[in-house]
């Protein structure tokens, strides 16, 4: 067990973060395939993937560094006293979705592909501050949110942006002193 | 008693001049202003405005400290209101029923709440303060780690309360927040958990994006789901705030909420946060309608706000007495204390009595002032609504990216504030409730130090030998059971009372 948990814990986030969603990927066929599991899918997801990452810091708990220090507790001791405890719940909660008084998953609402798509503009928003700086990217994302939106008035979609960059300008920057990032690009111009 | 308000009284006095009175107004003004914005917490704040006070006397600077530290935790709770953005983390609970109020068009009442609870919490607290901080700080002094595990433990206890119906859910949501409470160093031995050698995972996952991510981007990401082009606009609020007679009602809620965050406050690293959680709870078991908390309960906000202030008088109690800061911004006012070479702790009362007054007396100033101030300053937030969701949207994206980016000044604390948005999300559509996430991540680490502590001092058995560590437990446990219990009966007496009637 150690061994795998040291293997396991020595990996790139990515390909702990592609694992996680190869197995939920199967989880989710899997749920779908059923007559009885289908309805709460959703839910039984959500419940898996805590699950799936109480299992990962379970195991990853056997390659702690043991300190010669440790009296009565380890590193180790809470999470796996926490991932104990779960199991027991997860069960109960599992047997709940599919009860009598489960309640199936709602349908998706008409716009969750617009939901997706401000997921992604926010982190590629993110992004790019490293590189154009916090507030043209900030102003450059207000507005795409806001055309995205449906706001149309031109007068809008100008003032927001440039009231939003003078607003963190001088409450964040000039009065609280939180340097905001100013971005490579315009570095290395000026 | 008599001495005391005659000291009091000095302290009034000494602050009744036209610097004073104003270097406290600024306090509270900034306090709020800081407390609103998400990622400023209190303690940020009195550190951001710490060097201000360099230029002035000892008494001034340590008023206007007090002025901001009482506005920021009244301050978190306006967001909280308006846009289900939690200024800080205290203020999480105000957002359980003050978001539903404001939302189901009596922002005004929700704001009202907010404001006077504050106040009156506050003002609980600084009567405490005055006649309690001696014996208050002795009986702090007493609780080992063993007694902070089991307060923790009453704390997780909250959880029955926050999961309603979908207690299940709760109870996997509060787990789910636990766990994630152990990514970073381990706080007693240093071993780097869950961390897969990423740095900024090393101090652990902060708390405020996680706030700001479930509350806030959760709850916006949710309304875009069912967002129509068409539905531009709100629905028409009422910002009508309630006559006094209104919050006569809440008198009993404010007051044991106050008490509570009082007494809570006193415990060095618990914090308005936890306060506010179990003066919740207090509450919900108190009410005759504990179904409505969670959908706009009054009394859920007037609880959540009255603890969190009220925890600030108790939060002074061992700063003055022992010198024992009891929240992180009473460390920070330690500091400022320092600076001003002076030494907090048991000398302080007799070296600096005139000080030690001020600050008494400088906490019904400030909440009087907080009072005025935030009469006008909740009229104006609370006409967000009348921003189309066209603009207020957008708005709520960056003004979170914001308040997470100031936290540490760390990128990473913005993707976990995104990936926690979209955590709050999902759970929010599959009906996991997202305040026990909160509720895990504020008491897991506190929980784990006291835990090992607890082991390092006396063993296992300090859980079972120390008498109030062992009445912890069983509040805690009588907490759970008695619902359950209480639940039963009930049933019990409807299925007599329905076989009774078939009978007839």
């Amino acid at each position: 067990m150690a061994a795998f948990a040291k293997t396991l814990a020595s990996l790139s986030p990515y390909w702990v973060i592609l694992g996680f969603v190869v197995i939920l990927a199967a989880l989710f066929l899997l749920f779908r395939a059923s007559a009885k599991t289908r309805p709460f899918c959703g839910q039984l997801l959500v419940l898996s993937a805590i699950c799936l990452m109480a299992a990962l810091f379970f195991i990853l708990t056997f390659s702690f560094k043991v300190s010669k220090m440790a009296t009565g507790a380890s590193a180790a001791t809470m999470p796996r006293a926490w991932v104990v405890c779960l199991i027991p719940v997860a069960i109960l909660c599992f047997v709940s979705i599919l009860g009598k008084s489960g309640v199936p998953d709602a349908p998706f609402g008409a716009n969750w592909k617009r939901v997706i798509i401000v997921i992604v503009a926010i982190f590629v928003d993110v992004f790019l501050f490293k590189y154009i700086g916090y507030y043209v990217s900030s102003a450059v994302f207000l507005i795409f949110l806001m055309l995205l939106m449906g706001e149309r008035r031109l007068a809008c979609l100008a003032a927001v942006p440039v009231g939003w960059c003078v607003f963190t300008y001088f409450v964040f920057a000039k009065f609280l002193f939180i340097s905001l990032p100013t971005g490579s690009l315009w570095a290395s111009i000026f | 008693m008599a001495e005391i308000l005659q000291l009091t009284a000095g302290g009034f006095i000494g602050l009744m001049n036209p610097g004073s009175l104003l270097l406290i107004l600024i306090g509270v003004c900034v306090g709020i202003l800081g407390g609103a914005i998400p990622g400023i917490s209190p303690s940020m704040a009195v550190a951001l405005l710490l060097p201000m006070t360099y230029s002035m006397t000892p008494t001034q600077g340590i008023v206007m400290l007090m002025g901001i530290y009482i506005g920021a935790n009244y301050g978190g709770s306006i967001t909280a209101v308006a846009i289900n953005t939690p200024g800080t983390p205290s203020a999480a609970v105000t957002s359980f029923d003050g978001y539903p109020l404001a939302k189901s068009g009596r922002g005004g009442e929700a704001m009202g709440i907010s404001l006077w609870s504050s106040v009156f919490g506050g003002l609980i607290g600084a009567v405490v303060l005055m006649f309690c901080a001696v014996p208050l700080a002795s009986i702090a002094l007493k609780f080992w780690p063993s007694e902070y595990f089991a307060l923790c433990v009453l704390g997780l206890t909250t959880v029955a309360t926050l999961g309603g119906s979908n207690w299940q859910k709760a109870l996997v949501a509060v787990l789910f927040g636990l766990l994630i409470n152990m990514v970073g160093i381990d706080p007693v031995l240093g071993v780097k958990r869950f961390t897969f050698g990423v740095t900024a995972l090393y101090d652990g996952v902060a708390m405020v994006p996680v706030l700001i991510g479930l509350f806030a981007l959760g709850e916006v990401f949710s309304n875009l789901e069912n967002y129509k082009s068409s539905d531009k606009k709100f629905e028409r609020l009422t910002y009508k705030f309630p006559k006094i007679g209104y919050y006569w009602k809440l008198k009993f809620s404010i007051i044991r909420a106050g008490f509570v965050g009082c007494l809570i406050g006193v415990f060095p690293g618990a914090g308005g946060t936890i306060a506010s959680f179990l003066a919740y709870d207090v509450e919900k078991r108190c009410s005759s309608h504990p179904e409505e908390f969670g959908k706009g309960a009054p009394e859920g906000v007037a609880a959540a706000e009255a603890s969190n202030s009220g925890s600030v008088g108790g939060a002074m109690v061992p700063l003055l007495a022992l010198g024992i800061p009891g929240s992180s911004t009473a460390a920070v006012l330690i500091g400022a204390l320092m600076i001003h070479n002076l030494s907090p702790g048991p000398s302080l009362f007799t070296d600096q009595p005139d000080l030690v007054y001020a600050v008494f007396a400088s906490m019904f100033i400030a909440n009087v002032f907080m009072a005025a101030v935030g009469t006008f300053g909740s009229r104006l937030w609370v006409r967000v609504s009348d921003i189309p969701k066209t603009i207020l949207y957008p708005l709520i994206f960056t003004f979170s990216i914001l308040g997470s980016y100031s936290v540490k000044k760390s990128m990473a604390d913005v993707v976990a504030c995104l990936i926690f948005g979209v955590i709050g999300w999902l759970m929010k559509r599959y009906q996991y409730p997202v305040s026990p996430v909160v509720l895990g991540v504020v008491l897991g680490r506190l929980m784990e130090l006291n835990f090992s502590q607890a082991l390092m001092v006396s063993g296992i058995t300090s859980f079972v030998t120390r008498p109030l560590t062992v009445i912890l437990f069983l509040i805690a446990a009588a907490a759970v059971i008695w619902p359950i219990i209480s639940e039963k009966r009930a049933q019990k007496k409807r299925a007599q009372a329905d076989g009774t009637e078939a009978g007839k």
